[in-house]
């Protein structure tokens, strides 16, 4: 395994000689602080693709950014303005393609085949009649989850209605569910938490042994059941191993809460408004500062990609989808800026999370630094609902990642063909949560993505 | 099986695939009712089966992951409190104490140790399908002990039974048949299983557990025997009704929502009287009728009732819905207004849909890929021409036609029919041309006029009848249908070749090897 000392830590210990720390506790701290230390990991996700020109930084006069010193507020409607006060954080990328699905033979693209290749890297594999997608190996958040030993936060807001688009996928391909009620997720995290006091409750102790007895009992049922089966029946059983696994990591709660950590209100039942996605960003939070969790994939779609009643009119009678989406043409500025002013209410969303993790102080900093944040979506340009031109950014901190970049890569000219994969931007991330590998997915896509750190 | 070989080519040559099968929601739910009386409320925080492979428990299909965990905590919860409420006296008599019970601690678990010996010996070996190990045993008692109190104990005991992978999953081990490689017999308690799990959704009642006790479950006579006697009760009802509404895919109508200015009528109450409908259609049948495979597409009656009888332009019936004559376009089930409504637009019907409906859901027809990188557009709506007309002129695209050429003659030969399910002879003040066919299937385009006469057709259709087995087949066994099953399927389409009742056909497949037997996967 990797170890890295991260630069903080580094300051911390010289810090400490300078204030005379007595010698031995400064030994023990440095000691743990040389265990590795992986950044969290956020998924934002949203559907429908952009509008290149309305999305892409420009210089400050106008005019292509270079790959530094750009803005994004360029116009009042530009997809990310609102973010251009954390633009120092993010690295906007430009021109990948979910490659993996070009030579395919299967018709598994657009949108629901398109929405398992941004996070896993690999094409679909569907059966017949099949409602959803799957694939064959898994997604970058569930594989950095098991890599952390966290049972993920996945949410998405408009349920099973639009489970066509839940993009992540376990280690055998298989489409995860999320949860998608805030009242309900509330209960299911927080329910019954208690940030520990220095007086442990007796109680609870109680109940956590009782909780690993019972674990370590459906531990030994399932793994005196698996010798006898065989091949794929194996895989069933260790798929049930996984999920309890994951129980165990909660029911030891992995590391200490923050002392930013607080118990979120219970929310109220919301759905299908702005409040709902702000509700269950504050909640990704929260469960971010109380270590509940270290990895979150949350949709930001309040509308399953119909009406946003709150845009201005007449976008505010428009579907998402069938009407923006679907009417966006390239090179058309009035088209173009409806799409732009979509992403814009994304964005909005985006820099309220970011605002959100600002606001939550950890060692010298805030969680914001020590969190990376991939926020994707399955299309590039929606005139031709291919996938191509995805619009990826990062935000946040932790990790090795260069900041403040605009990284522009070839620009596919149509849907027929496909320049750089998304695959190393996926590897890249692996790699920041000690993964070592060469490609995450698809093999014939490997390295990490050039310029990033 | 001569002249059966062409019948069921184009199966998937893969090996089957066996069967450790997650219990489907509405199977877990009736196990625990079976066993402690009553279906927890935290049964509905599963995240829902998947119906990838149409049906709610086909092993290639599931998924487990830790919210499927998180609910089987809490379901186990559930059940804990609710058994500790009466001391477990509800589930075994004798556990209930003499006198209120002390301070919990050691001596509390001591003495109420045998009543959770009784419970372990009493439910586990039910809820597992056999015979409690004695490990196993052993280490659900230790469980008890270590927790040194009576009721953290017990609690304990009860998750580690209901989150038991021998209670979540449907598992068959098999044991050895003399001479093959390929199969393992399975026991008569796997048996008792499939059966029990197969037509009732729910664990063995008391006379399957006799018959496998007894060794009475593997000669097919036997099994057939068991299997009757289940076909008769309620459970087997319930469930053949299940299997019928997820194969037509009914599970759409939930929240179908219709265009309010062009069909205001639509409301979830009419959506859940046309569900209904078709329920009560599928017991009248199958059970009312002891109909057949043919019935079922090609009948002249159907179960109405007030509500829906617009729709039908019928007046003058109770609001009891009861079996009907019906007018003369209409046949079987593909001209209910459940199917004609979810293969429809919102606005419109919608010819591709129902032709992708009828050959690929009823008729098991592979459909030709889409083109790769064929960008698809919807015609406009268009209050000047017919919904044929607006899609003939999209699918006289050549990258279009080679599909559609397939699909559209089927869905234009149900456009007599509105997106709510209403006859109708003009669209926009045009008249209305259903002419079609299924030409791929060797019913020329142009050679049948409307719904009724298409489902005429359909009724005599060989594809029909295999697809209508393997459905069966995949509903029954929870694994998708493979070529190698083709000697089993078989007599279930026998059957329906000679018109024989529906019932029959479900009990043929329990007479087979494919029943009483397994795949023997290789070991990895």
């Amino acid at each position: 395994m990797k170890l890295s000392v991260s630069r903080r830590t580094w300051l911390k210990t010289f810090a400490g000689l300078t204030a005379a720390v007595p010698f031995q506790g400064l030994l023990r701290d440095a000691f743990a602080q040389s265990m590795p230390t992986y950044p969290r990991f956020v998924v934002v996700y949203n559907p429908n693709g952009c509008s290149p020109d309305f999305w892409r930084p420009r210089a400050p006069g106008g005019g292509p950014a270079d790959k530094t010193g750009w803005t994004l507020d360029f116009d009042p409607d530009s997809s990310m303005g609102p973010l251009e006060k954390h633009k120092d954080s993010l690295i906007v990328i430009e021109g990948l393609d979910l490659t993996c699905n070009f030579d395919q033979a299967t018709s598994y693209l657009g949108h629901n085949g398109g929405a398992v290749a941004p996070l896993t890297g690999l094409h679909a594999r569907g059966p017949d009649n099949a409602d959803s997608m799957r694939t064959t190996g898994p997604s970058i958040d569930y594989a950095v989850a098991k890599q952390l030993k966290v049972a993920p936060f996945l949410f998405h807001p408009t349920g099973y209605a639009g489970s066509n688009l839940h993009i992540t996928f376990d280690d055998a391909g298989e489409r995860v569910p999320n949860e998608y009620e805030l009242r309900t997720s509330f209960d299911k995290w927080f329910g019954s938490f208690m940030a520990p006091s220095s007086m442990p409750d007796p109680k609870a102790l109680a109940r956590k042994a009782a909780d690993q007895a019972v674990i370590d009992f459906l531990n030994d049922d399932a793994k005196r059941l698996r010798p006898r089966l065989a091949g794929t029946e194996k895989l069933k059983m260790d798929a049930f191993i996984d999920g309890l696994n994951l129980l165990q990591q909660k029911i030891n709660g992995g590391s200490a809460p923050l002392a930013a950590c607080q118990k979120p209100m219970q929310p109220g039942n919301i759905t299908g408004t702005q409040e709902t996605i702000q509700t269950m960003l504050q909640l990704t939070a929260q469960l971010l500062a109380c270590n509940l969790t270290r990895v979150a994939n949350v949709n930001i779609d309040p509308v399953n990609s119909g009406k946003m009643s709150w845009l201005p009119a007449p976008l505010n009678t428009l579907a998402v989808h069938n009407d923006i989406a679907h009417g966006f043409r390239p090179g058309d500025p009035v088209s173009g800026r409806n799409l732009s002013i979509v992403h814009h209410w994304y964005a909005t969303q985006m820099a309220y999370f970011i605002e959100q993790l600002k606001g939550i102080a950890e060692g010298n900093g805030t969680v914001y630094d020590n969190t990376i944040i991939l926020w994707t979506n399955e299309l590039g340009d929606p005139s031709q609902h291919m996938n191509n031109n995805i619009p990826f950014v990062i935000a946040g901190g932790g990790g090795k990642f260069k900041r403040g970049q605009y990284l522009k890569f070839g620009i596919s000219a149509s849907y027929k063909e496909s320049r750089d994969s998304n695959g190393p931007l996926l590897t890249s991330i692996a790699n920041q949560f000690g993964m070592n590998t060469m490609a995450f997915g698809d093999p014939r896509y490997p390295g990490e993505l050039p310029g990033l750190t | 099986m001569t002249g059966a070989t062409e019948a069921w080519a184009g199966l998937s040559p893969n090996a089957p695939s066996s069967v450790v099968r997650l219990l489907s929601q509405r199977e877990l739910g009736n196990a625990i009712e079976a066993l402690v009386g009553f279906q927890p409320q935290s049964l509905s925080s599963l995240p829902a089966d998947r119906h990838d492979l149409v049906y709610d428990r086909v092993v290639d299909a599931q998924t487990i992951s830790s919210l499927h965990e998180d609910a089987f905590e809490a379901i186990a919860d559930e059940i804990a409190d609710k058994l500790l409420s009466t001391d477990f006296a509800s589930l075994v008599p004798s556990c209930k104490p003499a006198s209120a019970l002390g301070t919990d601690g050691a001596a509390l678990g001591t003495s109420r140790r045998p009543c959770i010996q009784a419970v372990i010996d009493g439910v586990a070996p039910r809820a597992f399908r056999r015979a409690l190990d004695a490990d196993k045993r052993a280490a659900l008692l230790d469980l008890y002990d270590k927790a040194q109190s009576y009721r953290d104990g017990a609690r304990q005991v009860v998750h580690g039974i209901f989150r038991s992978p021998s209670f979540l999953y449907l598992v068959e081990y098999g044991q050895p048949i003399t001479g093959r490689s390929d199969a393992l017999a399975l026991t008569d308690d796997e048996v008792a299983a499939r059966l029990s799990f197969g037509l009732c959704e729910t664990l063995p009642d008391d006379g399957l557990r006799a018959a496998a006790a007894a060794g009475k479950l593997h000669d097919p006579d036997d099994i057939a025997r068991e299997a009757t006697r289940l076909l008769a009760l309620p459970c087997a009802k319930t469930t053949v009704q299940s299997f019928w509404t997820q194969w037509f895919r009914h599970s759409k109508l939930d929240g179908l929502k219709r265009d309010a200015t062009k069909y205001p009528e639509w409301t979830t109450t009419l959506a859940t009287a046309v569900a209904r409908e078709s329920q009560q259609f599928f017991d009248y049948i199958t059970w009312d009728q002891s109909g057949s495979l043919h019935d079922l597409f090609a009948t002249k009656k159907s179960v109405i009732g007030s509500a829906i009888a617009p729709l039908y332009g019928l007046s003058g019936l109770g609001d009891t819905p009861a079996p009907v004559d019906l007018p003369a376009e209409r046949r079987g089930i593909l001209t209910q207004p459940s199917v004609l409504a979810i293969t429809s637009d919102p606005d419109a019907s919608s010819p591709v849909k129902r032709g992708v409906y009828v050959l690929q859901s009823v008729l098991c027809q592979t459909l030709p890929q889409r083109p790769q990188n064929l960008a698809i557009t919807t015609p406009a709506a268009n209050d000047a021409k017919t919904t044929r007309e607006r899609w003939a002129q999209h699918s006289s695209n050549p990258a279009c036609s080679f599909c559609h050429q397939m699909l559209d003659p089927v869905g234009f030969s149900m456009e007599d029919f509105d997106a709510v399910g209403r006859h109708r002879t003009t669209e926009n003040g045009l008249p209305i041309d259903a002419s079609g066919g299924i030409p791929s299937l060797d019913i020329p385009d142009h050679s049948v006029n409307g719904a009724g006469q298409l489902s005429d057709k359909i009724a005599d259709l060989e594809a029909a009848r295999t697809c209508f087995s393997r459905q069966w087949l995949r509903f029954a066994l929870g694994r998708m249908e493979v070529s190698a099953d083709a000697p089993d399927l078989d007599p279930i389409a026998s059957v329906a070749r000679t018109n024989g009742s529906l019932q029959s056909s479900f009990l043929s497949l329990v007479r087979t090897p494919a029943f009483r037997q397994r795949p023997r996967v290789t070991t990895q």
